[in-house]
């Protein structure tokens, strides 16, 4: 044995620990941020994978009520490739803030905690609480205020979303909820009764439940959610974007109001099954909601 | 966002408030990992067909990550009428995932036992249940001590997967913190040192049991 | 209802990412290893303390934190890291951390008999290492690097939780189509196994020829 051998031996060490660096290096960075709009040639959107909001369709594509909107938004401006991320819903701001999309698609709503963190475009969606519930409903749970009044009855919500937010808000105490990672989870706990009752949004129920493999749950009605000033809150989903990205906010905000008086939200409000009902009144601006 | 320590000292309070939680099911899989292994490792040597059964019954196991087996056991049992608490689902994943390892443990414990032992016992004319109780075990704990120790170790540092079941353990209210704040940074970075601190303490503690059962077995 | 082969095929679309976490993440675990696993078995003092303390962070810290902290926390200290980057380093080097610890229990487990030997010849400490004490600590070795390849296959599971496309991501995918927490959910379970299994086998081969069985009747 000569002294080759050592040396060959130290150095396959060192060039397998530059190789294991060098090889990580090519791999795609996060999203780029730096790019000003006339730059970019791609968008990428984070979704949670839910109907009617934001999901990988069938053709692999995002689809969905924002990424379609998104999609007709940013398509005049010459932006046509909208890659996307799927993250757990609690996740969506987080990503977002950490650069590993350019903005979150997927039924977000506005509220003063989340203005902080990120900003929002203008409201496309007004929406309402909803429960599932073990078919029958034999709890006889039609409110948020039900769970309140029984400390026996558990109530299932999403990490992070707005309907636990209004659950809480609507006096349900922590120690009756159970938070899940996403609605595959809380439709499963409904099922096997570790929840009496899982909160999601309407239209989220309501696709939820259209998938005929689940079987012995049904949506409350009537279902009253959380109350303010005597009316039913409503939810206002919009565009989420990293606080700094005004300009981009600004761009989408634009094309929203045209998309707005040219019938073409409406359009795609009506093929994911949003009536009159779940319109945004004229007069509601995301700073209002923002400032509670 | 920058990093806020400030924000990162507040939560600690509200991460530690479950660290009960993490401890028990640490404690209680590992207690489960070691009654199944050891059932294990008894079925495996009673019976040929029995073992050839175990055996692949353990590297199921050892072959499936542990985040699968707790999907599985969270969403499937309630299936066939088993909806177990999520924290008893957890300590049962944990169980089933370390009682492989735990029965190569006792496999190894009971071979570093001296064969003419067994043989002394058959002459005498002990029963399987007095071998197993007086010559057996006693030798056996001492030598699987410090591996137990250090599963122990391992369950801990386990316990983090549990929150994709909804378990309220440190890791669990971590996240909520991160997902009700939208600052993700802070309330990871202090569990993950409250996790370093028991880990790397544990570990010690384990070394130094090891240390003095080492030096009372030279008698 | 999606039939049993076609879930089974949708989740293995997820088979790029997780080869590719792995096989990344072995080119941190097995250069960390063997690497800290030499550094903490010949160094002494403040340097062995460094090498450990280097060691023990990402080999005790849990992963499923080290891979949110990178993937959530660094972005906002400036470092961004691709997801695939932030798995393969987060599981490469907390495996690569176990792996230094069978490295240096192997070297240890030698002959010191070897070293002296070694040395009475006149080569130095480095030549000692690389030509007498190394290549026989492979041996021992082989069967820690199997097990830490069938580790990282598992531990790619934990990357569908920072949003990267592997087998378990796939599966969660699916069942947000379609309920089916049964069909699916064993699919994933065998999809594992079909891969790690083989992996076993061959380990426990290997592990059966080096070492020497223990004689003696141990029924009880």
């Amino acid at each position: 044995m000569n002294h080759t051998n050592k040396r060959g031996l130290l150095r396959n060490l060192l060039l397998s620990s530059v190789m294991a660096l060098a090889a990580t290096a090519p791999l795609p960075a996060a999203a780029a941020t730096d790019d000003t709009l006339s730059n970019m040639e791609k968008l990428t959107i984070g979704i949670h994978n839910r109907s009617p909001w934001g999901f990988r369709g069938t053709d692999g594509e995002a689809t969905g009520f924002h990424p379609d909107i998104v999609r007709a938004a940013f398509a005049p401006l010459g932006i046509k490739n909208i890659e996307f991320v799927i993250a757990d819903f609690g996740a969506l701001i987080p990503g977002l803030i950490a650069n590993r999309f350019d903005m979150i698609a997927s039924g977000i709503a506005i509220t003063p905690a989340r203005c902080k963190a990120v900003i929002f475009s203008e409201p496309d969606l007004a929406v309402g609480d909803s429960v599932i519930v073990k078919q029958g409903n034999p709890y006889n749970i039609h409110s948020y205020a039900d769970s309140v009044a029984n400390e026996k009855l558990r109530l299932g919500g999403g990490g992070g979303t707005l309907n636990t937010k209004n659950a809480v808000n609507a006096g349900v105490p922590e120690s009756q909820m159970m938070l899940f990672q996403d609605t595959e989870s809380l439709i499963s706990a409904v099922i096997a009764g570790r929840v009496d009752a899982a909160t999601l949004s309407a239209p989220s129920v309501i696709a939820a439940l259209q998938d005929e493999n689940i079987k012995g749950v049904e949506r409350a009605t009537p279902f009253t959610g959380l109350v303010r000033d005597g009316r039913p809150a409503a939810m206002y989903t919009a565009i989420a974007f990293r606080t700094k990205d005004t300009e981009l906010r600004d761009a989408y905000n634009k094309q929203l109001a045209t998309l707005k008086s040219d019938g073409t939200v409406k359009k795609i409000m009506e093929k994911y099954g949003f009536t009159d009902e779940e319109e945004v009144s004229g007069d509601i601006t995301t700073e209002q909601i923002c400032a509670g | 966002m920058t990093f806020d320590l400030e924000f990162s000292l507040s939560i600690i309070p509200t991460i530690l408030s479950g660290l009960f939680t993490t401890l028990w099911i640490a404690l209680a899989a590992c207690l489960g990992s070691a009654i199944l292994g050891f059932t294990w490792e008894a079925l495996r040597r009673s019976n040929r067909w029995l073992g050839y059964l175990m055996r692949f019954v353990i590297d199921f196991i050892r072959s499936t990550p542990i985040l699968v087996q707790l999907y599985f056991l969270f969403f499937v049992l309630p299936h066939y009428g088993l909806t177990l608490p999520t924290a008893v689902v957890g300590v049962l994943g944990l169980s089933l995932y370390y009682s492989g390892y735990l029965a190569e443990v006792f496999k190894a414990g009971i071979e570093g036992i001296p064969a003419g032992q067994f043989e002394a016992a058959k002459a005498v004319g002990l029963t399987r249940l007095d071998t197993v109780v007086f010559v057996i075990l006693p030798q056996m704990l001492r030598n699987i001590a410090a591996p137990m120790g250090n599963y122990f170790v391992s369950a801990l540092k386990a316990t983090p997967y549990l929150a994709v079941i909804s378990v309220p353990e440190m890791f669990g209210l971590a996240m909520e913190i991160g997902s009700d704040t939208f600052r993700y940074a802070e309330p990871i970075v202090a569990v993950g040192i409250i996790f370093l601190i028991l880990a790397v303490s544990i570990a010690q503690l384990v070394r130094l049991l090891e240390a003095r059962l080492m030096a009372s077995s030279k008698r | 209802m999606m039939d049993f082969t076609s879930i089974l095929s949708g989740i293995f679309e997820g088979f790029r990412v997780t080869g590719l976490v792995t096989l990344y993440g072995m080119m941190f675990a097995v250069p960390f290893a063997l690497v800290f696993g030499v550094l903490q078995y010949f160094t002494r003092g403040t340097t062995q303390w460094i090498v450990t303390a280097i060691i023990e962070f990402w080999r005790s810290s849990p992963v499923i934190i080290l891979l949110f902290m990178m993937y959530y926390s660094l972005p906002s200290f400036g470092v961004n890291l691709s997801g695939i980057t932030v798995g393969a380093m987060a599981l490469g080097l907390n495996i690569g951390g176990y792996g230094s610890q069978s490295v240096r229990a192997a070297l240890q487990a030698l002959d010191r008999g070897q070293v002296e030997a070694g040395k009475a010849l006149g080569l130095t400490r480095l030549d000692v290492l690389s030509l007498i004490e190394l290549p026989q600590a492979f041996v021992a070795m082989t069967p820690t690097f199997i097990n830490q390849f069938i580790q990282l296959v598992k531990g790619t599971a934990l990357v569908s939780l920072i949003t990267l496309t592997d087998m378990t991501f796939r599966a969660k995918e699916i069942a947000q189509l379609e309920y089916n927490p049964v069909g699916i959910y064993t699919a994933l379970l065998v999809a594992y196994f079909i891969i790690c299994y083989p992996a076993t086998i061959i380990g426990r081969r290997i592990e059966n020829r080096l070492s020497t069985g223990q004689r003696g009747n141990r029924d009880f």
